[in-house]
Parts: structure tokens; sequence; C-alpha cells
């Protein structure tokens, strides 16, 4: 974005203009609070810095002159209009064409003195000089300025991310709630700090929080793979008002400037980083498939109508499925159709009646009287936290034994590269609690070769490989962002057991998250378009708008959402609000599928 | 080999390059099922079985399906009352036939009662859609209500519609009209009572009459709704310009009193000040509930058990709006030092206060307990604030107050599991105190 000269504090560019645009030193000293100036304050506050942990950051209270900040919050409260922002890592109310304010023009500035001159302070050679003497983080540009306003009002997030994008120097948030009134940490809205495993790898829970009040700018140095951070869920309906913004590092001509120190920052960019091999060494859980052995993909192919299936069959398969999806044969050749021709299949009521309320009473009432395990070590086995949290936070059973320690880089490398390895076998895993097992049970199911058979019906797929998690998204938590598979073709089952959703209000707006949506990403690899649009912006991933949606699936109870889903589709679970009423509750399963050699050069030559 | 799918991004793909472009041009047909849809037709799936054969029935079919979505549709709307229309004209032209032919007029019973109320209730529910013409959508509406009436004299189903479009009326048609500044001008205070009034009368009338008939099968959701609009209603009234104004109101803290005022010039004022309103609503909606529990309530329909909720907790909340003053002097005479030696305070003695606020206190916590949810810990928490709200109008540390005290304790621990600690402040303050 190209910056108007004119507009800093320093410039003496072309001005004709009415609003005082140039403020010297003893005007801009007066827009703030009069001891962040005292040598004493900043030495205190260096050296609270530097002790500070996880990583190196601050706060200011009382930092603008009071009567100024009212001012501004009042300004923009009436001039600015805010639209609400939603992506698979964010919901806010943000600014919407004065989102940078670094665009704004003169008729705007007219209506906004206020704010013109929190600018001016804020980029000043004096507030610069502070922030980089505090921050020990080198020179700051006042040329480069780049701030926006957001509006966090009740369920709004901004879940992990580092904010290194571009070439941001120091982070800096200026709060703005209502004043003389406590923002309480029960309002939700603190920021929070994350420590990190190794570089890149955020731990699960957040180390440090900041509740704000009004005047306090909380501030860091961007560090990449380090300065993680989120802003925690606003859980009344109150306005959590802030200016959020950046200093970046000095620009061509001004003081500080290093030849290519830009292009250095902008290598290390997280967004380039988040896809690469060695990081992906720390996701859990791995989204491995388990081939099947010949004798077992041989059942598959043979198979090819239900009158294959022996009374045996039909005598497991009923005591978990819906009697309809077995025994209606035009319905079976419906659902078969339908499949094939959209990729896509829902079918509600899958578990039969008996089975399915069993389970419904079980998750309820787990959810109803046991307090949901938050932190790490409040988790129990057989559930286990994916991690790391800056793409996916949720509790899981993946079938394998729980010794497993994924808690720092050493017992990580030891668990990918030295200890013993195991295949998933839900026949072992054990819980003291019946809906654990009944939910194990229900993956044994999902496992078996009758299943397969079932879903060859359906799907007319042969299934060569398999993963099965049991998956809890915990309110106030838990979400997956946008991925995309490495596989061309793979065919997902979402079987939702949300018991919440009985009640269809309780999820169906889509206000409380949780839901399931799969976004098509273009067509090409995605990535190059990613890393242009996401300038000003922390987001990783974003709506390309409603054309790409191309299915939202909201948390359901018994229903099962069949997905042949190839590579060009993004896929993300939408974070869990923490007012919704229960947790999203599914089993989700991939399987690989067989390649036909023929088929495969048929598409291609299609294709040319 | 089978066909196999291509893949969800390709075959969305596929079918955005297949995709027409022209818009369809959607019209309405009644029917039961998703097939007799045909091109450009919007076809609404009825919630129940109806014989096909049987256009009155199709369209209280209709008219129930319409009802109990999301009533967001105005398509659906327009069918209703076209298919009304469509069902009067023949009606009417078979009646003029057999005029014609010297036959004596039988159509009194051609169309009948239920059939003017649906006619009357979609026009009435039509006026949403239509914030500019919302006048003439009602004087329609009760022009059918009419029509049926004289047709129906003692029709408790007109009656009951009658009643619910004249709050509708009320409300759409003149609250919403005006604002805090308007001043009283030619007796519209009486116009806005008399609907109120007619409304009343209406509900009453058909009341009286499903006891007189010993016939409550019209005691259902559908006439329940009256209640809810006339709260909602008196709650427009009660907040009339407290909203109004300026930026910060929805950051005032829940304790914070509004001091605004309506000026007794003000044509709702009236209204606000004639107790006979909230009385009248509070007498009626026990009497309403008390039919559906002796004669309709099937504690096996899902349906029914939500419907005996919502009315329990309208009728909790009754009584403990009515404990508001009480409790209001019991703490003041009790615990605030600027009152020491007065003995009465807004008419009550400490006593009696006392004594009120506990029985309005013990009514709400019955009703309250009634509408609790095992799935909603938001009902639990309601019964869990009058319980300490009780607790709170007995002397300290006595044996009442611990056990209220105790069981509000333990509800909100509950509570606090299942919602991520939702209710902590509460419990806190409890435990605080």
């Amino acid at each position: 974005m190209t910056k108007r000269q004119e507009e800093t504090q320093d410039s003496n560019g072309p001005s004709s203009k009415k609003l005082n645009i140039n403020f010297n030193k003893e005007e801009i000293k007066s827009f703030f609070n009069q001891k962040i100036f005292d040598e004493t304050f900043q030495d205190n506050l260096q050296t609270e810095i530097k002790e500070s942990q996880p990583y190196r950051w601050g706060h200011f209270t009382e930092l603008v002159d009071d009567t100024l900040l009212r001012q501004v919050r009042t300004e923009v409260l009436h001039e600015i209009a805010f639209t609400k922002k939603e992506t698979d890592i964010y919901k806010v109310f943000q600014s919407g064409d004065l989102a940078n304010l670094s665009g704004l023009n003169w008729d705007d500035l007219s209506k906004l003195p206020s704010l013109y001159k929190l600018r001016s302070a804020i980029y000043s050679q004096q507030f610069r000089d502070i922030v980089s003497k505090v921050c020990g983080c080198g020179k700051l540009s006042g040329v480069k300025t780049d701030m926006s306003i957001n509006v966090y009002n009740k369920g709004c997030h901004l879940l992990t991310h580092d904010d290194v994008i571009d070439t941001r120097r120091v982070s800096f948030i200026l709060y703005m709630p209502e004043p003389d009134k406590v923002w309480h940490e029960r309002y939700g809205g603190s920021l929070r700090l994350f420590d990190s495993i190794v570089p890149n790898v955020p731990q699960t829970d957040f180390y440090q929080k900041f509740t704000p009040q009004f005047n306090q700018m909380a501030f860091f140095t961007v560090q990449p793979g380090l300065s993680f951070h989120d802003v925690e869920e606003v859980r009344e309906d109150r306005k959590r008002l802030s200016i959020q913004g950046w200093f970046h590092i000095p620009q061509p001509g001004e003081d500080g400037f290093i030849e290519g120190e830009e292009e250095s920052i902008i290598g290390k960019s997280t967004l380039q980083l988040l896809q690469s091999k060695e990081l992906q060494e720390f996701d859990f859980p791995k989204l491995i498939k388990n081939e099947f052995d010949e004798i077992e993909i041989k059942h598959y192919e043979e198979f090819e109508n239900v009158g294959q299936f022996t009374k045996l069959d039909i005598d497991y398969l009923s005591k978990f499925i819906n009697k309809n999806y077995l025994n209606n044969e035009s319905l079976i050749k419906n659902l078969s159709e339908s499949f094939l021709n959209e990729s896509i299949l829902e079918l509600k009521e899958f578990l039969n009646e008996d089975y399915a309320s069993t389970l419904r009473e079980l998750i309820r009432h787990e959810e109803l009287n046991v307090k949901i395990p938050i932190k790490v070590d409040e988790i129990s086995q057989p559930w286990k936290c994916a991690i790391p949290p800056h793409k996916h936070r949720f509790l899981y059973i993946d079938g394998k034994s729980n010794n497993m320690d994924i808690t720092s880089a050493e017992s990580i490398n030891f668990t990918n590269s030295i200890g013993p390895q195991e295949l998933p076998n839900f026949s072992q895993v054990k819980s003291e609690k019946e809906v654990d097992n009944k939910l194990i049970e229900l993956s044994r199911f999902l496992k078996s070769i009758v299943f397969k058979k079932w879903l060859k019906l359906i799907t007319n797929l042969v299934l060569v490989g398999d993963q099965v998690l049991i998956r809890r998204f915990r309110p106030g938590s838990d979400f997956i962002l946008a991925t995309k598979q490495t596989e061309d073709l793979l065919l997902e089952a979402t079987l939702n057991l949300t018991p919440s959703a009985i009640n269809p209000k309780n999820w169906e707006s889509g206000e409380f998250g949780g839901y399931e949506l799969c976004m098509s990403s273009g067509g090409g690899d995605g990535e190059d378009d990613e890393e242009n649009d996401e300038e000003d912006d922390p987001a990783i991933y974003r709506s390309n708008g409603d054309d790409s949606v191309l299915f939202t699936n909201q948390c359901q109870w018994n229903s099962l959402t069949l997905v042949l889903r190839d590579s060009s589709v993004l896929k993300f679970i939408k974070y869990v609000s923490i007012n919704a009423k229960g947790s999203r509750w599914d089993i989700s399963c991939q399987w690989n599928i067989q390649q036909d050699d023929d088929e495969e050069e048929d598409e291609e030559e299609e294709e040319v | 080999m089978a066909k196999r799918p291509l893949g969800l991004g390709k075959a969305s793909k596929a079918k955005k390059q297949k995709k027409p472009i022209e818009e369809k041009e959607e019209s309405i047909e009644v029917g039961s099922t998703e097939d007799q849809a045909g091109e450009g037709e919007l076809t609404v799936e009825l919630k129940e079985e109806a014989d096909a054969d049987d256009e009155l029935a199709q369209l209280q079919a209709l008219w129930n399906t319409y009802f109990e979505s999301d009533r967001d549709n105005e398509l659906v709307l327009n069918g209703i009352v076209h298919e009304c229309d469509r069902l009067l004209r023949n009606s009417n032209e078979k009646a003029a036939d057999e005029s014609k032919e010297g036959k004596e007029e039988e159509d009194d019973d051609s169309l009948p009662d239920f059939f003017y109320a649906i006619y009357a209730l979609s026009l009435a529910e039509l006026s949403n859609f239509h914030p500019d013409e919302v006048e003439s959508y009602f004087k329609e509406s009760l022009d059918r209500i009419e029509i049926g009436l004289e047709k129906y004299s003692e029709s408790r189903v007109l009656w009951f519609a009658e009643s619910k479009i004249l709050l509708l009326k009320l409300s759409l048609q003149h609250v919403s009209q005006l604002t805090i500044d308007t001043e009283e001008e030619h007796g519209q205070h009486m116009e806005l009572e008399n609907i109120l009034d007619e409304a009343y009368l209406s509900f009453g009338a058909a009341l009286v009459s499903c006891k007189m008939n010993n016939d409550y099968s019209l005691i259902n959701r559908e006439t329940y709704e009256f209640f809810e609009i006339l709260d909602d209603l008196l709650d427009i009234i009660n907040n009339f310009g407290k909203h109004n104004k300026e930026e910060d109101d929805e950051e005032e803290d829940d304790d914070e009193d509004d001091d605004t005022e309506l000026d007794e010039l003000h044509p709702l004022s009236p209204i606000l000040e004639d107790f006979k309103y909230n009385q009248w609503l509070k007498d009626k909606l026990i009497e309403f509930s008390d039919f559906f529990v002796k004669f309709k309530y099937d504690k096996t329909s899902p349906e029914d058990v939500s419907l005996y909720r919502d009315m329990s907790k309208r009728i909790g909340q009754w009584y403990l709006r009515e404990a508001e003053i009480p409790i209001k002097v019991y703490t003041t005479l009790t615990y605030d030092d600027e009152f020491e030696g007065i003995e009465e305070y807004e008419g009550l003695t400490v006593n009696e206060a006392q004594s009120k606020g506990q029985n309005s206190l013990k009514l709400a916590l019955d009703a309250l307990k009634q509408a609790q949810d095992e799935d909603d810990p938001e009902t639990w928490v309601a019964v869990a604030e009058c319980m300490i709200s009780l607790g709170n109008l007995y002397q300290l540390d006595c044996k009442d107050q611990e056990f209220y005290y105790k069981s509000a304790e333990e509800i909100l621990i509950k509570a606090n599991i299942s919602t991520n600690g939702k209710y902590d402040d509460i419990l806190e303050n409890l435990l605080d105190n």
C-alpha cells in the first residue's frame, strides 16, 4: 500500500488544508500521560520487559491523555461504521473503509480530529523512541504506519497467531472499552500469550493473560515463530473497542534503515513455515491412514450389491445403523446416485434409534455433570489434545496408547523418531467412562469390514486405508483452521454426534461456531494468493466470498456426512463459542481410495 | 467398471458450468411431498398428513406448517391468502349458482370458521413484510374476522384469532409510530386502550366459551401466543423511551437504574399506570395454563412439554415481578441505615413486605421448577436465583435462609460445570455474602 508522506507527523508536503496536521514536540508530548517521558519509568519498564515471559512484552497504563482518548472513543463510535468479518481464525467487527487509518482522506480526518492526533502521537519520534528503548528492538519507522480499529462484541475472537507479516517489528493494541468501568476477566476479550515448544510451534495452553482496561496499551516485539498470542472470546454483551497497530522496520531514508532487512524478514513469514515438513513433525494427531492388506481390499473389490450381505453381516450392521439404510434397496440406490453426482451425501438419523438414544444420554450426561478439561494437564486418558494451537485444538481418541508425551521438543522427537511405533487399535483403548467406551465401540464398528462394504454400496469406492478419530470440540477452546489434504482424492465421513443439536436452535444460526465448512481454493495450490492477500491481516486464510463455499454443515445429532474430497477443497471447523450449549462431538473418518488407472487417464484426457 | 464420483471441488465446478443463467420464477403449490414440485414451483412440505381431496384440511395443514416455521417466508403467506381467495370465490360462485337455480342458500357452513381465522391471521402476518401498508393489512384482516363472526357469532377460533390480531395491530400500527416525545392528541390514548380492551374481551370470551362447552382443543401453542405478544407489548410500553439514549447504552451495567419516565401526557402513560392490564394478564395466563394441564397436557409429547415449560416460566416471571416491590421494601427497611426507625415504605411495613415477598417468590419458585429443563442449565439457574431472592427475605443465618442458599449453591455449581463457569459471578456473590 502506498503511504502518503504528507500525512505523517514530520511531513512538509503540500498542505493547504484547514486541519492542523503538523504537531510540534510539545503538542505531541501533551497527547500523552507525562509519566512515560520519565527516565526512571522507562528504565523500570525496560527491565520489566526484559524479564517478561513467555516472550518480550509489556504494557502502559493510562498511556494517552485521558480527555483525548475519550474524545477518540466518541469519534470512533459516532463516525465509523463497523462490519462483521468472520473467517476460520477470527470473528471481529472492523471499521469498514477506514480499516487502515493510513488511507484516510481529508474529509474523514475532519470528522476524526482526535483520532488523527492520536495516530500522530503514536507514530511520533518521541513515542517511537520510547517503545524502541523499552523493547530493545531497534529503530521503528515513522513513515510506514499501520493501524486499524476493531470492536470485539459478544462472540468475537481471534485465534492463535504470531503477527509475523510483512515488516512488522512491534505490535501494539490500545484498549478503549468503556471508560470509568472495570473490564472484568469474566467478560473475556483478554490478550493471551503463548510460549513455544520450539520456534513456530506454540504450546497448547496460554502462558500469560492480560485483561485490558481503558487507556492501556499492550505491546510486544514481533518475533517470528515466537510471539504467539490470541484474543480470548468476548463472553458477554459488551463492546471491547481497540486500536490495533504495528510499528514497522525503518524504511529507505529513515534513521535505522538497513539494506536487505525487509527481504530477510519476509523470508521468515509464518505462512511459509506453516506448511513446512519439519514443523509438521509437531502436529498431533498425525493425518496418517493405515493401509489395508490385500485380503481385506479384495472383500471390497468383490462386493457389488446388497444381496451379498449375509445374515450375520446384517445383524452386525443393524446393531448400529438405522435399518432404512440397510433394507431399503431403492433408497440405497438413490443415495448412491446422489453421491455419484454431488460427491457429498448427508444421512440423517444414521444410527438406529436405540443405539442413538443411549449414546446421546451418555454424552449429554458427561457434558452436564463433568467439568470440561481445558488445560492439557486436566485431560485424562483415553483423550488427547490436538496440537499445535495455531492450526487446531480439540480432544481426540485415536485408538493408540496414551503413554505418548508431546509436551516438549525432546519428547516429541522421541515419539516421532526414537520410541516404539504402533497402529491404532480401538479394542485396546480402555476407559473408566461408559460414554468413552460407547464411542470406542462405535469407532470399532466404523473400522469393520462390513461397514466398509456398506460404504462401497453408497459410494462405489474401494477403500484401501483409513484413519478414525473420535473428537470433541470444547466451547471456548477448540477449532481446526482451514487445511488442504495432500492426497488427490479422499473419502471422508463425519458422524456428527452433538447431543445439544437435538434442539436445532442451539446451533443452526452458526453464531456459536462448531460448523464444518468446505470451500474451494480456486483450483490452484492457493499458497501464492494467500501470501499476496495477507499484507495487513494476521489471519491466515479468509473466505473468498459465498461462491467459494461448497458446503456448510452445522453441528447435528446423529447425522453422517460423506464427502469425496479432492485436493482443491479447503476445510475447517469453526471455533466453538464459549456460549455454545455444549461441545461439538463427532467421529471423523478418512479413507484412501483405490485409484483406477484407466479412469485417471480418462480424466486427464478430458481435462486436456 | 462403475462410474465414480468426481470429488466435491470438481463436482461443484462441473455443476457451475452446467447451471442455467436465468432465475426461476417461483410460485407456490400446496403439496405434501417434494416430488410434486414442477418447474418454477416452490413446494411446501406439510408437517402433517392432510387429506389430499380436502382443500380445507390442506389449507389448515399449510397454515400449521407456516406457523411452526421461522415465519419469514412471504411467499408461503401469499400462497395461503391466494388459496383463501380461491376457496372464497368458489364458495360464492357455488352460492350464486344455487341461488340462480332457486335452491335455498346453504353457504353458511360451506366455509368453516377456521377458514376465516386463517385468512385473517395470514393477512395480519403479511403486514410484517409491508411496513408501509400495515394499516390496510390490518383493516383487511379484521374485516375477515367480522365476516366470519357474522356467520359464526360464537366462534372460539375467531375470538382467539381476533384477540391476537388486535394486539399485533396495536403494536405494529400504533405503538411503533410513537416516540418518547409524542404528546396525547384527540383521545389517542382512548383509542389504544380500546384496542387493548377489545383484545382482552375476545380472548376472555374465547376462554369462557372453552369452559362452557368443555372443549379445550384450542388451548395450544397458537392461542398461547396471545400471551407472548401481550407480554412483549407491555414490556415495550413499560420500557418505552428507555433505549433511545445515545451510544453507550448497551454498556450500562445491569444493576444501574434507568430513570427515564414517560411524560404523563404521553398516550401510553395511562396504559402504563393501569394495573388492571398486568393483573388480568397474570390471571388469564394461570387459567389458560390450568386448562392446558387438566385437559390437554401429554407428558410424552415434546411439543406439549415445551409449551408447559414456557407457560410455567412466564408465570414464574410474573410472580418475580410481583415480588419486586416487597423485596425492595424489605431490604431497605431492614438493612438501609438511612431508613432506621421508619416503619412504612411504599405503603408496606417490613413484616408485610416480608410476607408478601415470600409468598410471591414461593409461587415463582414452584413455577420456575416446573419450567426446568434438565438439558438447559439456564432454567436451573433461574430456580437458583429465585432461591437466593427468597433466602434474602429471611432473617440472616436462619434455617430457611441457609436452606435456600445451600440449594442455590448446589444448582449453581452444577450449572457452572456444564457452561464453563458462566455463572461463576453469581456463585461467588452468593458465597461472599
